[in-house]
């Protein structure tokens, strides 16, 4: 099968009115928890994976797939109207975006960037659709050893991506490696860690680590905020003019490159691309010093990277198996969940799935434009229901979810432990998607060692001796010690002069 | 045009870190630190017992062994760094840790503006949304768990949102609606049941 039979095999699936509605409902989340600032892509996943253990696997996926582009399709939302970015990668979007609407023009910069958010999500679906299936097929040249390298690699730039302690992100892998190693061990079945409890030898459930660090605890933290949110400007306006658009062409297309260069990279944030692009177009803008006042390239740029950035994030987690991100690793669980090992054999063995989903992303961001751009002032309306009211909405499905996939208690007691234990790490500034990520892989990345060690008659230096893996290694350990030795203040964005102080802006 | 023409009346709210969010913060990551510390020692101890080393050339214990060398190890680092810093002139413990060790491996942070810190968490509403969780744990098999449900939707409503009776009790009932028709009857999952017959009526 070459990629355009794929993809149009993709869309017999993906255009099912079934799947059309469980990607509806998938950008209905997505698009609720983009807006409402505290809770995040993962989070929204992370509420609805209880469901697709009784979904079928294609609905399933669409869904939790449209949750995580959706997302950021509704951070940009209070970006614009409120000043207040819903996720890291929607912060550069107010340095244009709300000048826009200090001058009136809140509703051409949401039209505005509903359009290009659109066209650098289509563009990027297709360079997936026909780059996906020819790197899988590299991919099925790798062994255990280059597997168990590239999912290091992969901890390692999440680490040194995220602007947080080395320390403190690397603590986080090692708890994420061992939560992941509590229960029975796989070769032997010897009991770890489980404390002779038999709710534990089949391990910690993966939902309740899921759910207690990135729903719960983000709706426990969002409960008792005492911050007034800031005023929102109106929405007059939501046609753009012809010059808008026209203005917008060049810097939707350089974003979109820029966001898929960045989604590439397993690990990276997608904040990185959106502040990449910005910088991009102040660059080569012929008027850099109205950055700040509300230019329009300033926002069609990142919002284009950012959602080129989500779309490409995809490959690694199709082609390797090795998700880029949190709210991916939550995305691989559902497959796992499913039966599917994501990977270079889902091609062959899982066609439909794979394919089905590629084409959903289509399907999905139609929904997104319509929800974006006439329906845009609905999700105005949402940010004034309370968000306390939202929030132990939110726990009480925690508890209905978590509960409906092994009907046991302790699992809800598990939540609470996860729960407490994730608003201390988040209140101490640990970083968490490195231990999420650490925990789905964990299983994998032991495998492959073991697998490697078993093949090499016990030898750990069999590595070394593996050329690729042995070069993924050590750009593994490089990019820690030279992202981190070189980063010696935080990123700091200032729009009308623009100092960028991270890695990819040397 | 103004901004109060547009309904744009205030800068987004942030947190202004206080002296007494530095300390705190730098109080409760140094018992973090020693936290792990002693984590990574003890899951060190438990992946020894295990055996690291077998037949087959590594043996169960050898990742948990991985993992408590990285937790205890840097949980040391992380101690030591945090030590010297409170150990350091009034001048520079106000600064970044990196100021006083800078190291690749010794970094501190203090509270970043526009995040949440101890002070910003509202600890009373935060423990009784938890204490009321596990309360819903052992209730549950007394009066079933759609009803449970209902009453912790109800309790985190009136006693952490601090809603009106009417709302409370509107969002609970639906919320216990919800869940018997949705999880229950639409999607076919067993709910445990109540263990009183006058409630057995809503059992799925």
């Amino acid at each position: 099968m070459n990629s355009f039979q794929g993809l149009l095999d993709g869309f017999a699936v993906a255009l099912t009115p079934e799947n059309i509605l469980f990607a509806l409902i998938g950008c209905l989340v997505g698009m609720l928890v983009g807006v409402l600032p505290g809770i995040g892509q993962s989070a929204g996943m992370a509420l609805l994976i209880p469901l697709t253990y009784v979904l079928p696997p294609a609905g399933a996926i669409i869904m939790l797939a449209s949750i995580f582009y959706g997302a950021a399709y509704g951070g940009r939302i209070t970006s614009i109207l409120m000043n207040i970015p819903g996720e890291s990668e929607s912060v550069v979007t107010t340095f244009e975006g709300y000048p826009m609407a200090r001058k009136g023009r809140a509703g051409v910069a949401l039209s505005v960037t509903a359009i290009t958010s659109f066209a650098g999500s289509i563009i990027s679906v297709i360079v997936v659709a026909f780059a996906a299936l020819p790197l899988s097929l590299l991919a099925r040249y790798l062994g255990p050893p280059e597997y168990f390298a590239l999912m290091v690699l992969g901890l390692c730039l999440v680490v040194a991506l995220i602007d947080k302690s080395l320390v403190k992100g690397v603590l986080m892998i090692g708890l994420g490696l061992f939560l992941a190693q509590v229960g029975a061990d796989p070769v032997q079945g010897s009991a770890r860690f489980s404390f002779g409890s038999p709710d534990l030898l089949s391990g910690i459930p993966l939902l309740a680590v899921i759910m207690g660090f990135f729903g719960v605890s983000d709706v426990l933290l969002a409960a008792g905020r005492r911050h007034i949110p800031g005023a929102m400007a109106k929405i007059e306006r939501l046609m753009p003019e012809r010059k808008d658009l026209t203005d917008s062409v060049g810097s939707t297309l350089r974003g979109t490159a820029i966001g898929f260069i960045f989604g590439l990279i397993p690990g990276m944030v997608a904040a990185v691309s959106t502040f990449a692009s910005y910088v991009t177009e102040k660059r080569v803008s012929k008027h850099p010093e109205k950055f700040g006042t509300g230019v329009i390239q300033g926002i069609t740029g990142p919002e284009a990277a950012n959602k080129s950035f989500e779309i490409a994030s995809f490959i690694p987690l199709f082609t390797l198996g090795i998700p880029g991100s949190a709210a991916l690793a939550i995305l691989m669980s559902a497959f796992l969940i499913q039966g599917v090992t994501p990977g270079p054999a889902m091609f062959t063995q899982s066609p439909d799935l794979v394919w089905g989903v590629i084409a959903s992303m289509v399907v999905g961001n139609v929904i997104l434009l319509i929800l974006n751009f006439p329906l845009v002032k609905v999700w105005v309306q949402i940010l004034k229901v309370p968000a306390d009211i939202l929030g132990m909405v939110v726990i009480a499905v925690s508890v209905v979810g978590i509960y409906s996939v092994n009907n046991s208690l302790v699992d809800i007691l598990l939540l609470v432990l996860f729960s407490l234990l994730a608003v201390m790490l988040k209140l101490l500034h640990f970083p968490l998607p490195p231990l999420v990520l650490a925990f789905v892989l964990g299983g994998r990345i032991e495998g492959s060692f073991r697998q490697t060690l078993v093949l090499s008659g016990g030898n750990p230096l069999t590595f070394l001796t593996h050329p690729i893996a042995a070069t993924i290694l050590v750009i593994a350990a490089a990019s820690i010690i030279l992202l981190k030795l070189r980063r010696k203040k935080p990123l700091v964005v200032k729009p009308a002069t623009l100092e960028l102080d991270s890695p990819a802006n040397r | 045009m103004t901004n109060e023409d547009n309904g744009v009346t205030g800068e987004p709210a942030g947190h202004t870190p206080t002296p007494r969010d530095s300390q705190l913060f730098a109080r409760a990551d140094l018992i973090a630190m020693l936290f792990f510390l002693v984590l990574g020692v003890a899951i060190i101890f438990g992946a020894i017992s295990l055996k690291v080393t077998n037949a087959l050339g590594i043996g169960p214990g050898m990742f948990p062994l991985v993992s408590g060398v990285l937790i205890g190890g840097l949980g040391l680092v992380g101690s030591i760094s945090r030590i010297r810093k409170f150990r350091a002139p009034a001048s520079l413990s106000s600064l970044d840790a990196d100021a006083v060790a800078p190291s690749l491996l010794d970094e501190g942070e203090t509270p970043l503006e526009s995040e949440e810190t101890f002070t910003t968490v509202n600890w009373l509403r935060l423990g009784l949304a938890l204490a009321l969780v596990v309360a819903f744990v052992f209730i549950v098999p007394v009066v079933g768990f759609v009803l449970a449900l209902s009453l912790l939707t109800l309790g985190l409503m009136k006693l952490v949102a601090r809603r009106t009776w009417v709302l409370s009790i509107i969002v609970a009932i639906g919320a216990g609606a919800l869940t018997y028709f949705g999880f229950g009857v639409f999607l076919g999952i067993h709910m445990t049941g109540s263990s009183l017959a006058l409630f057995s009526w809503l059992d799925t």
